[in-house]
């Protein structure tokens, strides 16, 4: 069973915002995302603020925000650090869950 | 003739919002409307969320989140709840948990994104939610009256239990949001009974409160026009402050009367269909429940106050304007709350400089304002403008985001992106950019600005943009604009932040909270402008030589907190409408412009993020 869990910055100002780019990050990762959970896979995403005891209990997520407080958001692919600083990219999630880049753009049939 | 507001006339519902513009007199008319309920037999609690605690100077006594009795009116009970200090509360309750199990950059980074506007809001509604839906406190008072905070919050407020609904039915499409609303779903059931207490007009009434003024008439049209949108619909309006027997021959109290007609005469349609009553412009300072009582009595004390003008700092704008021009600042932000004239100021700044041969754009925020009204041969060349309207760039801002959704994504990811995009930050977001781009300008030339961006967005932005420099593979998405402009506004070689205020308590305390809030973004505003002064127009009626005697305090306040860097500019009446204004050109050059132009409701981006 994969398990995905993504640590991100709280509040509605938090990064992303300034620019559409990074807006269209955070989408295409909602996108991908939804389209993991509906095929089964195990992914949570997590906001600093409404699930600050979930950051608080992960000793990888605070070992790496002790290392470099700027990781978020931080993403572990069972329980191990995979990638900091931004959100996965398709492909990686592709590569750790074996499906489709097509399908996680939300673009084959849903299931 | 508007009749005079009276409680024995009007069926008063068990629970009773002011709202108004700030400064415009919500609390003396909802205290004077609890004590005159109070004084019928009626057990009253009047509860204030008005930060500057008005209501301490009111009842004089000090008040807090309990409901004190007040010795002089039996069956009346005040509690003042101060929504800081709620959202400070609330703040520790998120936060404090974590504090030294969390690394302290992540604790501050949370407390930052509890500090916007949207925080205070909801930890006031939180509050007021406890006081609509418990039982036991309702049916121990007749009437609870809310005497809320300035309108931005009020709007929101109020707004914020039909918004919540839908949030919290989006929130079920998966949807992850901030957190501000964490733990939400528990309370569902006291919010939506909380949305129909404010909506039952048997229950709610909503008391519009404004001055006879085309500002703060227009925002209780908008104020009144949304709220009836989210339910509330059981309205009536209170004009206070009208002079009633202005001194005949006083040219100031002729202009005064005349443009409070006028700004009668033109109200909205909207407006006039709602029950109007009047209450006077007095001559005293509604503190103590002496002359609460004496508000709606029009009891005028016609003794003429000691008058000391010679001491104001008269030195209009051209101290301001020196000062720019000897630092050669480049940057001109004009701040202050809605009404207070900010693009006036701004416009008379511009011209100003560019009356002293120095290129200047003028940008401003209010749709009305025509460059060749404010255009004088002498200048042209030199002055340019444009305008920031808020609706166009967020509406620039969804169709960039979009478009490039577009060019990936299928229907179900565009949804999402239309979706986040609803989030409120969105707004203060565009608009931000727009600044960006305009304080790029400076560059080459001297850019004015009638609004500034909120030191709680430059925060949060300034943690993203060193964030953003620190990645690896960002490709430059942040426009270079964006990154130089913290930077800039925080240099006081290049930047002047004027705050504008009127000589009056709650525009005061407004005024400061702002500072306070640019301070913490590392930005000092130097200069502060008291516009609108009465007591620099040498009016011989006493109603209005009171108010000008009322002054003094608000004006020392602010030599205080500025360190003498402050200047007065009188009260004028022209109010500028479509192309008559008129403009006088002083000693400097100085365009003199119509005092009290604003349009409310464009000014920039509201103080709020999230």
């Amino acid at each position: 069973m994969i398990k995905i869990e993504v640590f991100e910055s709280g509040g509605c100002c938090s990064t992303g915002v300034t620019n559409p780019e990074e807006k269209r990050a955070s989408i295409r990762f909602a996108v991908a995302v939804s389209q993991l959970s509906q095929a089964g896979f195990d992914v949570s995403g997590y906001n600093l603020l409404s699930d600050t005891t979930k950051f608080e209990e992960n000793e990888a997520v605070k070992e790496a925000l002790a290392s470099d407080p700027s990781s978020l958001p931080i993403t572990l692919l069972n329980g191990v650090v995979v990638k900091t600083r931004s959100l996965p990219t398709n492909e990686e999630l592709s590569e750790w869950t074996t499906m489709s880049l097509e399908r996680l753009e939300g673009k084959g049939e849903s299931i | 003739m508007i009749p005079s507001f009276d409680v024995s006339q009007i069926q008063v519902t068990p629970y009773l919002f002011f709202t108004g513009k700030g400064g415009v007199g919500k609390t003396s008319t909802a205290c004077a409307t609890a004590v005159a309920l109070a004084d019928q037999g009626k057990r009253v609690l009047l509860v204030s969320t008005d930060p500057a605690s008005n209501l301490q100077d009111v009842f004089q006594m000090d008040l807090d989140m309990n409901y004190k009795s007040i010795p002089e009116v039996p069956n009346l009970f005040v509690t003042n709840l101060d929504p800081e200090e709620a959202a400070a509360r609330y703040r520790e309750d998120v936060v404090g948990p974590y504090r030294g199990k969390l690394p302290e950059v992540v604790i501050n980074q949370m407390e930052e994104q509890l500090s916007g506007s949207c925080t205070v809001e909801i930890a006031s509604f939180n509050e007021f939610s406890h006081l609509l839906t418990d039982q036991a406190l309702t049916e121990s008072f007749d009437h609870i009256i809310f005497d809320t905070a300035p309108t931005g919050h009020t709007l929101r407020l109020l707004q914020l239990p039909n918004a919540w609904n839908e949030f919290l039915h989006n929130s079920k499409e998966g949807t992850t949001q901030g957190g501000l609303l964490a733990g939400l779903d528990k309370r569902k059931e006291v919010y939506k009974q909380t949305v129909d207490v404010l909506s039952d007009p048997r229950q709610t009434s909503l008391v519009l409160v404004t001055r006879p003024d085309h500002a703060p008439l227009k925002e209780a049209a908008r104020a009144s026009q949304e709220l009836a949108e989210t339910g509330i619909k059981n309205q009536m309006l209170i004009v206070n402050g009208l002079l009633m027997k202005p001194l005949t021959g006083d040219s100031t109290a002729t202009a005064y009367t005349k443009r409070q007609q006028d700004a009668l005469a033109q109200q909205s349609t909207l407006l006039q269909s709602l029950p109007t009553y009047a209450v006077p412009l007095v001559s005293f300072n509604v503190a103590g429940v002496a002359n609460v009582r004496r508000l709606f009595a029009d009891e005028q004390d016609v003794s003429n106050p000691e008058m000391n003008t010679a001491e104001l700092k008269v030195s209009g704008l051209a101290a301001i304007l020196d000062d720019i021009e000897a630092k050669g600042q480049r940057v001109i932000f004009t701040m202050g709350k809605g009404g207070v004239g900010k693009t006036t100021i701004a416009n008379a700044i511009a011209v100003g400089l560019a009356a002293r041969g120095l290129k200047v754009h003028l940008t401003t925020t209010d749709p009305a304002t025509q460059l060749d009204q404010i255009m004088h041969d002498n200048i042209k060349g030199l002055l340019s403008m444009s305008k920031i309207d808020q609706k166009v760039e967020v509406e620039k801002y969804r169709q960039e985001v979009l478009d490039k959704a577009r060019e990936t994504m299928d229907e179900q990811s565009i949804a999402y992106a239309e979706e986040e995009l609803n989030s409120p930050c969105t707004e203060e977001i565009a608009v931000f950019r727009a600044f960006a781009d305009l304080v790029d300008r400076a560059d080459n030339e001297i850019v004015v600005i009638d609004t500034a961006p909120s030191g709680h967005t430059l925060l949060l932005l300034d943690a993203t943009e060193s964030y953003h420099k620190e990645i690896a593979n960002a490709s430059g998405e942040v426009p270079p604009s964006v990154k130089k402009l913290l930077p800039r506004l925080r240099n006081e070689e290049e930047t002047a932040v004027i705050i504008v205020t009127h000589a009056e308590v709650t525009p005061v305390f407004e005024a400061e909270r702002l500072t306070a809030d640019l301070r913490r973004a590392g930005i000092h505003p130097k200069w502060w402008l008291i516009n609108q002064s009465m007591a620099l127009t040498g009016t011989k009626d006493a109603i209005l030589q009171q108010r000008a005697a009322s002054e003094r305090t608000w004006i020392q306040r602010v030599e205080e907190i500025s360190g003498s860097h402050y200047v007065v500019l009188p009260w004028q009446s022209n109010e500028e409408h479509g192309g008559e204004q008129q403009h006088k050109m002083n000693k400097d050059g100085v365009s003199i412009l119509p005092g009290s132009r604003t349009n409310e409701g464009c000014c920039g981006p509201k103080t709020s993020c999230c």
